[in-house]
């Protein structure tokens, strides 16, 4: 059941219609829980896929509760590479391929949403294990990582928020504007996935179908490179319009039940830099990256290597990016796109320290407050993250494909 | 609490090799310039060696959102200070 679809929309209403009128915290509960089930199982009708998803959440739990009770690094790193291998597994990831045969990796299994589930997961385990979730409850946390509004696509939001309204289903939007303004935002939402992101997809299929063909290009030269830019173009905007208005649907349809989410896009396109960027466009992935995998990485580096902090965190921000490129996708191209970005962000925070051991904290200060330069470096960095998009558009196949016949057609033209 | 924002603002002119940051309850991440990921776990490092204590990741995160500002960040090591003086009497 997409989140655009009729059926969707038209339980969203009815349930928000119904839900606070429901007179206690547990029948909204149990409400909860009943449209999280139905959700879930229009994406997953096979029993084997239940059995599977609740092992995955429960496993989580589980080894939250015993390192609640008595950490242990052992026991928490170990888990970690199991829950990792196990989504690596799930997810059919292609570097398996090369030491486990295909046979035993297809167990047609139908899954849904067990990316976001594991960042949940593994938020979910840290914070539990350094204190800051007191009292986990199972079923609270079952809710939270199957929750509708958040289970296909994020945002991801921290355990703690969703507790709190767990706890106390309340309304959140307090007037007829905030109520009103709440479905506007979801109509928003819908237009900018179904029509706009829908249009450019068309454009982006065209010109896919222009340029990826067999035989040589015709155009060929400048107008088919014209032709790959317009159509990472069209990708980016496809991209923006259909997250950013999914986004849209499931904030303000879930705030119509009282629950808060985060938000997951401030002006993108306006980013200065690379990590500029990921502060911008889809933020909790951002937050997520910076709080479970940079941040450790680069305190266990820098307080063992204080000398050399800048070192540190280029293979922090290589790390981190790397990573989050795997976990966007199982195909190598993701490996790639991940590369660039944390060579994005080096390259920013290296430029960085360059103006301050050049020209100090005032030429950084007079550098950040330059008009001109604001407006360059956000035209560097909006066309650096869309043709960053050939590696998450394509895999490598296809790109090795249209790069060679782009490249055969500029010869044929000298 | 004038102690703790005292040596506050050393560590931030230390780290941020910034002799003109000035800290007030008031005072944001906004405020200080440069102040991303990175500067910011050279702050808790910082912090953390200074004072005796260890942040947890949650309150690591917490740090640089909405709402928080020196006020909330001297709150919360005074927190963590009494408990390790709880702790170590």
């Amino acid at each position: 059941m997409s989140v655009t679809s009729l059926e969707f929309l038209l339980l969203l209403f009815l349930g928000a219609a119904v839900f606070f009128r429901l007179p206690s915290a547990r029948l909204r509960q149990l409400a909860f829980t009943a449209g999280t089930a139905g959700f879930v199982y229009s994406y997953v009708p096979d029993p084997a896929g239940w059995v599977v998803l609740l092992g995955f959440v429960l496993s989580g739990y589980g080894c939250a509760e015993l390192l609640r009770r008595r950490p242990s690094r052992v026991l928490f790193t170990s888990y970690i590479i199991l829950l990792i291998a196990t989504f690596a597994f799930l997810k059919k990831y292609d570097f398996l391929k090369l030491c486990i045969p295909e046979r035993f990796l297809d167990l047609h299994l139908q899954i849904v949403g067990l990316s976001y589930i594991l960042f949940r997961q593994i938020h979910f385990i840290v914070d539990v294990m350094q204190g800051q979730i007191e009292r986990p409850a199972l079923w609270a946390y079952i809710n939270y990582q199957f929750n509708p509004f958040t289970l296909l696509a994020g945002p991801i939001q921290r355990y703690q928020d969703f507790q709190e309204y767990w706890v106390h289903p309340v309304p959140s939007l307090h007037d007829r504007h905030a109520v009103l303004t709440a479905y506007l935002r979801i109509f928003t939402g819908v237009i900018k996935v179904v029509v706009i992101a829908k249009a450019c997809c068309g454009g982006y299929d065209g010109l896919l179908g222009q340029l990826g063909g067999a035989g040589p290009l015709s155009p060929g030269g400048w107008r088919a490179a014209a032709k790959l830019i317009l159509m990472l173009y069209y990708y980016l905007f496809y991209l923006y319009m259909n997250f950013s208005g999914y986004c849209d649907i499931v904030i303000a349809g879930a705030s119509l039940v009282g629950l808060r989410l985060p938000e997951n896009f401030n002006s993108p396109f306006l980013a200065r830099n690379i990590l500029d960027y990921w502060s911008r466009w889809h933020i909790t992935l951002g937050h997520w990256i910076r709080d479970y995998l940079f941040t450790p990485f680069y305190k266990t580096g820098a307080e063992r290597f204080p000398r050399h902090t800048q070192a540190v965190a280029v293979a922090g921000y290589f790390v981190a990016f790397t990573l989050a490129g795997i976990w966007h996708g199982s195909t190598w191209n993701f490996f790639i796109y991940g590369l660039l970005h944390g060579a994005g962000a080096s390259a920013a925070k290296l430029w960085e320290n360059a103006i301050i051991r050049y020209a100090g904290r005032p030429g950084l200060r007079k550098y950040l407050r330059s008009a001109a330069i604001r407006w360059a470096a956000i035209v560097a960095t909006f066309h650096y993250t869309c043709f960053s998009l050939f590696f998450f558009a394509l895999d490598l196949g296809q790109g090795q494909q249209i790069l060679g016949r782009l490249l055969k057609s500029f010869a044929a033209d000298y | 609490m004038q102690p703790i924002r005292t040596e506050l603002q050393e560590i931030f002119r230390q780290v941020f090799s910034d002799d003109e940051i000035v800290l007030n309850e008031a005072t944001t991440a906004d405020d200080i310039d440069g102040w991303d990921s990175m500067m910011h776990i050279n702050l808790i490092i910082a912090m953390e060696r200074r004072f005796g204590v260890k942040f947890a990741a949650a309150e690591i995160a917490g740090m640089k959102g909405e709402d928080q500002n020196m006020g909330t960040l001297v709150q919360l090591l005074e927190q963590k200070l009494s408990r390790t003086k709880a702790i170590r009497p």
